[in-house]
């Protein structure tokens, strides 16, 4: 009974340990479901039904289905057709393909928003899809999408601590097993708990960062220096 | 010698599913609606700028949204009794932990709703002569909590997905069910799949209704316009 974080403070370095590899898979995930969702975003409104198909079922499914499911299926399926796995890259990769469903939703909803007119006006340059996309319709899209996808990333640094139940030692599956040493639950998890606030704020803040450096100022500019 | 026998999925595995599924929908249920309330109720504290009470409601809603519900989850099942006379089973502290999350998120869904009523309607009704309750009671909250529906269902909708966490902690809901099963059967392309769908299902059913609520609120809001 009491309080007593010293047990817990003895073992601090496991716990940064911990957390070095939940910011490692945080940053994978958050890159994997960036990219990833522009791509099903760009699926989702192409022309080709096949791909809008895909995409729609794609951010369906991920969505609407829990995260650890979702885990398990990846981890413990994949084997069963002759594909190894491992914790941490597994733990990347499904976070990733399950953040892009709901950035994938967020960017087209930016992208629908892009002035129908700036399209046409490349298209008139002939530029190809590829540079229309690169240089007039993604930065404007990116900066209206940026902020709801900073939340996203948020989440998704959060949802990191679930793959500690695929064996991952990061900082959840660290604090499991100092607790499990310890004794000292309640301490362990309570500073791990402030942690992911601190690390969950950091995000926030670089979040804002970018946007002030890369969008704040953009309008359609991007598209004159894509042809100089 | 035949040890693993029992590797089919029977008819005696739906009922096992039904009762995990009835779990999920309890703990799901009954966390929503003491969250909601909660959550609304400290909404109400925080808007109403109380000095030293409003701001523990932010510090509480910031530490809440901004860690993971696993670690909340193992903070409240591990560690509350060891520091507290109280030591919750696995499903008392899942949806002891379940409401605070909820109420967390439900306040900020709550003070954005309340916020968005105009200044001026309070301006006008304090030229009335209605007090702050009054005000509160027949003009604010009436628009405010029909604003705030829509948000508070997609919060239902994830929340039911992140309600698969509980499992962790030994609750025996949908996901812990399919736990047993894989682990029985070894066939996860067949398990996890099912167990996805349920959750697929009843989130795709919600958020049918969440539409349908959303344009009946719209109707009414501009009928209310209307009428103005």
């Amino acid at each position: 009974m009491g309080i007593n974080f010293n047990s817990v403070l003895a073992r601090s370095d496991y716990l940064l340990a911990g957390l070095q590899l939940t910011i490692f898979i945080a940053i994978g995930a958050i890159l994997l479901s960036f990219v990833v969702g522009i791509l099903i975003a760009i699926c989702r409104i192409s022309r080709i039904r096949a791909l809008r198909i895909f995409a729609t079922v794609y951010i369906d499914l991920f969505r609407n289905t829990p995260f650890l499911i979702q885990l398990y299926f990846i981890y413990f399926g994949l084997p069963d057709i002759g594909i190894p796995t491992e914790p941490i890259s597994t733990g990347i990769i499904a976070l990733g393909l399950s953040g892009a469903a709901g950035n994938a939703e967020i960017i087209r909803s930016g992208i629908e928003t892009v002035n129908k007119g700036i399209v046409d006006a490349t298209r008139s340059f002939a530029l190809s899809t590829v540079q229309i996309y690169r240089f007039a319709i993604l930065p404007i899209a990116l900066r209206i999408a940026w902020r709801p996808l900073g939340n996203a990333f948020v989440n998704l640094v959060l949802t990191t601590s679930i793959v500690s139940t695929i064996t991952v030692n990061d900082l959840t599956g660290n604090a499991s097993n100092i607790s499990a040493e310890t004794f000292k639950p309640f301490e362990v998890f309570l500073i791990v708990l402030l942690i992911y606030c601190a690390v969950t704020f950091a995000v926030s803040a670089i979040v804002n960062v970018i946007y002030a450096l890369f969008f704040a100022r953009t309008t359609e500019r991007p598209l004159i220096r894509g042809q100089a | 010698m035949k040890i693993y026998q029992n590797t089919e999925l029977t008819l005696a595995d739906v009922f096992l599913i039904l009762r995990g599924l009835q779990w999920t929908m309890f703990v799901w249920s009954t966390s929503m609606a003491g969250g909601i309330v909660l959550g609304f109720v400290l909404a109400l504290l925080r808007h109403a700028r109380i000095p030293v009470v409003a701001q523990l409601v932010t510090v509480f809603v910031e530490i809440f949204r901004n860690s993971p519900l696993l670690v909340q989850l193992f903070l409240v099942f591990y560690g509350l009794p060891l520091v507290s006379p109280f030591s919750p089973g696995p499903a008392e502290a899942a949806i002891f932990t379940m409401t605070i999350n909820t109420a967390a998120f439900t306040v900020v869904n709550m003070v954005a709703a309340l916020d968005a009523v105009p200044r001026g309607q309070w301006q006008a009704s304090n030229s009335f002569g209605l007090s702050y309750m009054q005000t509160m009671r027949y003009v604010v909250l009436p628009q405010a909590i029909r604003t705030a529906i829509p948000p508070t269902m997609n919060l239902a909708i994830s929340q039911l997905q992140t309600s698969s966490l509980i499992s962790i902690i030994g609750v025996a809901d949908l996901t812990r069910v399919g736990i047993q099963l894989y682990v029985r059967t070894l066939k996860p392309f067949l398990v996890w799949p099912i167990i996805g769908l349920i959750y697929f299902v009843i989130a795709k059913i919600l958020s049918i209704l969440a539409a349908r609520i959303e344009r009946r609120i719209r109707a009414k809001v501009t009928w209310f316009e209307d009428a103005a």
